[in-house]
């Protein structure tokens, strides 16, 4: 059909079959989701052109939560940034700021205290826990299960009041500092872990029970929001995305940070790239996190007590008696296996007391850049779980 | 110039000497320069034509060396699955006003990224196919994380309705 026959007045026209054999004009529904709308927890806007239900492309837009983080650090002295670091991610900022602190310590050169490395790892496990069981409630919640974001929450209230115990605060902990960690292990932390752990295993059973033995869910995760494992490269995905498209790059096994090395923990890996195998992924990592933090502390019980931070004097050499810590000059990057994939942080620094430029590498960033490829074609009604499975978090996309 | 063992180096300098300008090491991470009018290509070799490839480009991002001529850079932060290594590429601008050819044709994850260096830097990419702002709104004026924008110093547009309140919320 040509543009100049459908100019013709519709009510005059002569339909024939051979009219519609053609390409026929279609107008495609725009749809705003909006930071306000219920389904997009994080500060991002979505325009979705829609054929019927089918989405046919898809418009991200972030920045909504842009403040300047990266300007701010250049203005801070070097420890004042861990704070700001933690804040990157409201579900798991102890590895933010732990990912800067070893970009620190990289250039410092500082040696490290055993104990403080077995609580960093604890810590992290910790916060990837909380962070996945969020993720996996936002699926509950996204797809009309309450009762599966019931169980994931609950659990994640055993998780925060063990981070509560350990870091001294639910959410921002602060617990990472240059050079270790702030606190030991509280008394009666193994008690409380043990307890916490039990509780979380019989939930996420439970979860699972209700998830993957339900039709909806079943029928709303499989093969949808796939993004095979090339395509995962090609837009620098990593994390658990990466995982379930079939890869096994898990910054804790490539390159072993802190006590990684030693501890005995597996790496899920899915076949498929979609949003089942992602839900698949994110529930077996937690319970390999479980796994690490009992570990953790049973190795924590054997080293005892004692200083969880270097010497101050191995950090501030040569400063000027103020107590800061000094950076020679240089440059170095450091990343650490976040809830969401690789989390770095690249640092130059020109030896004076604040940083010449700090870089965060964010995971959140690229994979909400990889949320068009696989929603294109995809129906609307796939458009939760796949966003509730990248999981962004938007203080930590936008800085 | 010394490649410190990495097989990327190895490879930009065999294949393409010219443009490698300087190589350096610091605590184990390996960083290489190449002239800027290169890097697409350069880029390219050490995607497909490095043994182990750098598949995975983990990061770009510019860096403002206010007093220093060139003034402007951009770090690109690679990756290799098969070989579990890193390699950090570094490209001095010396256009002023700063641009570079885009890289986004063979990585696509630096679409966004390189929105970003010209949002936050004001580098020009030259052949992106979206040079718009990423974080900060189209009126914005300036870039704030050039090393002379103060802080104090952001003006936000007032014309347009949708204008987001930039900076602070």
């Amino acid at each position: 059909m040509t543009v100049a026959s459908r100019s013709a007045p519709a009510c005059e026209r002569d339909f024939h079959a051979e009219d519609l054999s053609g390409d026929l004009d279609v107008l495609h529904a725009q749809l705003v989701l909006s930071p306000s709308h219920p389904l997009t927890r994080a500060g991002v806007e979505f325009e979705v052109q829609l054929d019927g239900e089918q989405i046919v492309d898809l418009v991200v837009k972030i920045g909504f939560a842009h403040r300047g983080f990266e300007k701010e650090c250049e203005t801070c002295c070097w420890e004042e940034v861990v704070s700001h670091a933690g804040r990157l991610n409201s579900h798991s900022g102890t590895l933010a700021s732990l990912a800067y602190c070893l970009a620190v310590e990289e250039l410092i050169g500082c040696a490290s205290v055993e104990r403080s490395e077995w609580l960093r790892v604890l810590a992290s496990e910790i916060a990837r826990v909380g962070d996945h069981l969020s993720r996996l409630g936002a699926v509950g919640r996204g797809l009309g299960s309450p009762i599966a974001t019931a169980h994931a929450l609950e659990a994640r209230e055993w998780i925060w009041d063990l981070q509560e115990s350990l870091c001294g605060a639910r959410v921002a902990t602060d617990y990472v500092r240059i050079g270790g960690v702030r606190y030991g292990l509280p008394e009666g932390f193994e008690q409380h872990m043990r307890a916490a752990i039990a509780a979380v295993r019989h939930k996420v059973s439970a979860l699972e029970e209700v998830s993957l033995r339900n039709r909806v869910f079943l029928d709303r995760l499989r093969g949808t929001g796939v993004l095979s494992r090339a395509d995962c490269i090609r837009h620098a995905v990593t994390g658990p995305l990466l995982r379930a498209a079939g890869a096994d790059l898990d910054c804790r096994k490539a390159e072993p940070y802190l006590v990684y090395g030693d501890v005995d923990f597996d790496v899920p890996v899915g076949e498929y790239g979609d949003n089942y195998d992602r839900y698949l992924v994110c529930l077996e990592e937690l319970r390999q996190s479980l796994r690490i933090m009992e570990q953790c502390v049973e190795r924590l019980l054997r080293l005892g007590p004692g200083p969880t931070v270097v010497a101050d004097a191995e950090m501030t050499s040569g400063a000027g008696g103020d107590g800061q810590v000094v950076v020679p000059p240089g440059e170095s990057y450091a990343a650490v296996e976040s809830a969401n994939g690789e989390l770095g942080f690249y640092l130059l620094s020109d030896g004076s007391s604040r940083p010449r430029r700090i870089r965060c590498r964010p995971p959140s960033l690229l994979h909400l850049q990889a949320l068009a490829p696989m929603l294109r074609g995809a129906e609307l009604a796939d458009f939760a779980p796949t966003f509730d499975l990248v999981n962004a978090a938007s203080s930590e996309c936008d800085r | 110039m010394n490649d410190f063992g990495s097989p990327g180096v190895r490879c930009l300098m065999d294949q393409m000497p010219s443009t490698v300008r300087g190589t350096h090491v610091r605590s184990g991470q390996v960083t290489v320069t190449v002239a800027a009018e290169d890097i697409v290509s350069a880029l390219r070799l050490l995607r497909d034509g490095s043994d182990p490839c750098f598949d995975l480009l983990v990061d770009l991002c510019a860096v403002d060396c206010l007093g220093r001529t060139p003034r402007f850079e951009v770090v690109y932060h690679l990756y290799s699955l098969a070989g579990n290594q890193r390699l950090r590429v570094r490209a001095m601008i010396l256009d002023d006003p700063p641009q570079l050819d885009s890289s986004v044709e063979v990585f696509p994850a630096a679409n966004w990224l390189e929105r970003e260096a010209w949002d936050l830097y004001g580098i020009r990419f030259r052949n992106h196919p979206d040079p718009t702002r990423l974080l900060l709104g189209e009126d914005f004026e300036g870039h704030p994380l050039r090393r002379d924008h103060t802080i104090a110093g952001s003006r936000i547009g007032t014309e347009s309705s949708t204008a987001r309140e930039g900076g602070d919320e």
